[in-house]
């Protein structure tokens, strides 16, 4: 393309040709044949008028997206069968190289909706519940561990093409598995986490956390995730700590330099 | 786009507790993605610089050091209260711990109003539980909308409620702010609602829902507006006649 680099020229021939055969092989996304390339920090991807598919190069992170997916657009989403939906699912997986093994559950999620009407007289028309669209989504397990933050997620169009996938499934090392398992031996032995003033412990179970799908990084840490629950109020939102094999907390798996801390004071 | 954050980690001792570490690494994410595609930080304060008088309309939200009324976008993330269940009558709060401005409880259906001021908010978003009580929605929300655009939320009780979470944020602002030259497709710009579903259900336990409420001038608009509306499309306020929302539950 005229307006490309050398650099990004030279990108678009190494990567483009595969990018396409994965669209398809792993989503049935039909690209044609010069669909535009592109390459920007840690991802690549392809794209036409309305279907993208792109993948992180750090990590199995995958996302397609067809625009005219979803509930009141061109191509509706999927309310059918869940078997149906699942078995798909676990096809897109496996296209993806996702060991079955890693699989610990697929779940189908119903995403409902509704509208209201505020009348003249204050009153409001409350119209029924309906059902907007079914996604499936994957669970990862892991030497017998959660990781809590890979994911596979699939939507259908209304006659079951993909029309939104996100696949977030990064490589763990074994040292990372040895380690969660570790931690699941010492939870098992009765691990007592710091105290949290206000609140009680709900939940004590190891497992593996890493950098979100959206992100410049690829951080992978196995730790012990206790979660909290408020005593002495009502207040909402729990607590949830992460905790290595000494107890200490683990840093956090980042997705983008956080923004610069304000300076605090503000004046009455 | 001109946005606030507001993230209050610390309760411990001046408010009961239990604190929040991880709500100051969350809205800190969240404006890094903001300010990584080019949007204007209006205000970003913590912990005890966040006020309950910012989410009143009694003149607090258009506090210009901190009102929540005077940017386009304010994302919280904190406090809230959880009934446990909720009824439609119960009404929904989010809870700081601020310095000044108190009460730090403010109950939204009786003392806040979005979209009234020179700034006029249109987007809020509420990461805290349990702000959005599907039940009490008509109640609690529907008031509130005096030029807002949407409002996020989730729906919970004190077994079903949202975890503190160091992405949730972060992710959801990822896919909102419309990132950077052809990051903006490479990775996924998503409408409010869409991008409210995918991510408002990060960290939450079983029962506990994410949900998004637009506001229209008609059902269509409505439903238009819950499905599609970008906040960078540029769209005019809505006239609050006619809501529709949606919600997944995990």
């Amino acid at each position: 393309m005229a307006d490309q680099s050398p650099n990004e020229r030279a990108l678009s021939r190494l990567e483009a040709p595969e990018l396409m055969r994965s669209a398809s092989r792993i989503a049935g996304l039909d690209l044609g044949k010069r669909p535009t390339f592109a390459s920007a920090a840690n991802i690549s991807g392809v794209r036409t008028r309305t279907r993208t598919f792109s993948r992180r190069r750090d990590s199995l992170t995958i996302f397609a997206r067809d625009e005219d997916y979803g509930y009141a657009r061109k191509a509706g989403a999927w309310t059918g069968p869940n078997k149906d939906l699942v078995t798909r699912t676990r096809k897109i997986l496996r296209a993806a190289k996702i060991p079955d093994a890693e699989i610990r559950r697929i779940r189908v999620i119903s995403e409902r909706g509704t509208v209201a009407e505020r009348l003249k007289s204050g009153e409001v028309r409350v119209e029924r519940p309906e059902l907007l669209r079914k996604l499936a989504r994957a669970e990862r397990r892991a030497a017998g561990v959660p990781v809590w933050s890979s994911h596979g997620v699939v939507g259908l169009t209304e006659k079951g093409a993909v029309g939104f996938l996100e696949i977030h499934w990064p490589h763990l090392l074994p040292a990372v598995l040895d380690e969660a398992k570790v931690l699941a031996g010492v939870v098992k032995a009765g691990f007592a986490p710091e105290d949290v003033r206000g609140a009680e412990l709900e939940s004590v179970e190891a497992g593996v956390i890493h950098s979100p799908a959206i992100g410049f990084f690829m951080d992978v840490v196995p730790v012990i995730r206790c979660v909290y629950r408020a005593t002495e109020t009502r207040l909402g939102t729990k607590p949830a700590l992460y905790f290595d094999r000494h107890g200490g907390r683990v840093t956090l798996p980042r997705s983008i330099e956080p923004a610069q801390a304000v300076e605090a004071g503000r004046a009455r | 786009m001109r946005f606030s954050t507001g993230g209050v980690a610390t309760y411990v001792p001046k408010c009961g507790g239990p604190d929040l570490p991880f709500c100051i690494t969350s809205t800190r994410g969240f404006a890094a993605f903001y300010l990584f595609a080019g949007h204007t930080a209006v205000t970003r304060w913590e912990n005890g610089d966040v006020w309950g008088a910012d989410f009143r309309d009694d003149g607090g939200d258009v506090d210009p050091s901190g009102g929540s009324d005077l940017p386009d976008i304010y994302f919280y993330n904190g406090h809230g209260i959880c009934q446990n269940p909720p009824s439609a009558t119960d009404p929904d709060f989010i809870t700081v711990c601020g310095n000044f401005g108190t009460p730090n409880t403010v109950n939204i259906g009786n003392k806040s109003r979005w979209g009234n001021s020179p700034g006029k908010l249109k987007f809020l978003f509420v990461d805290a539980s349990c702000p959005m009580d599907l039940v009490s929605l008509a109640n609690n929300w529907f008031p509130v909308f005096a030029g807002l655009h949407m409002a996020v939320g989730h729906s919970g009780t004190a077994s079903a409620d949202t975890l503190n979470s160091p992405d949730r944020g972060p992710q959801f602002g990822a896919r909102t702010a419309g990132l950077p030259g052809v990051l903006s497709w490479l990775f996924p710009q998503e409408s409010v609602g869409d991008a409210w579903m995918d991510t408002g259900t990060i960290d939450i336990q079983s029962g506990c829902s994410a949900v998004a409420l637009a506001a229209g001038r008609d059902r269509n608009d409505a439903i238009d507006r819950r499905e599609n509306e970008r906040i960078t499309d540029g769209r005019s306020n809505p006239v609050p006649n006619w809501f529709a929302w949606k919600w997944r539950t995990e």
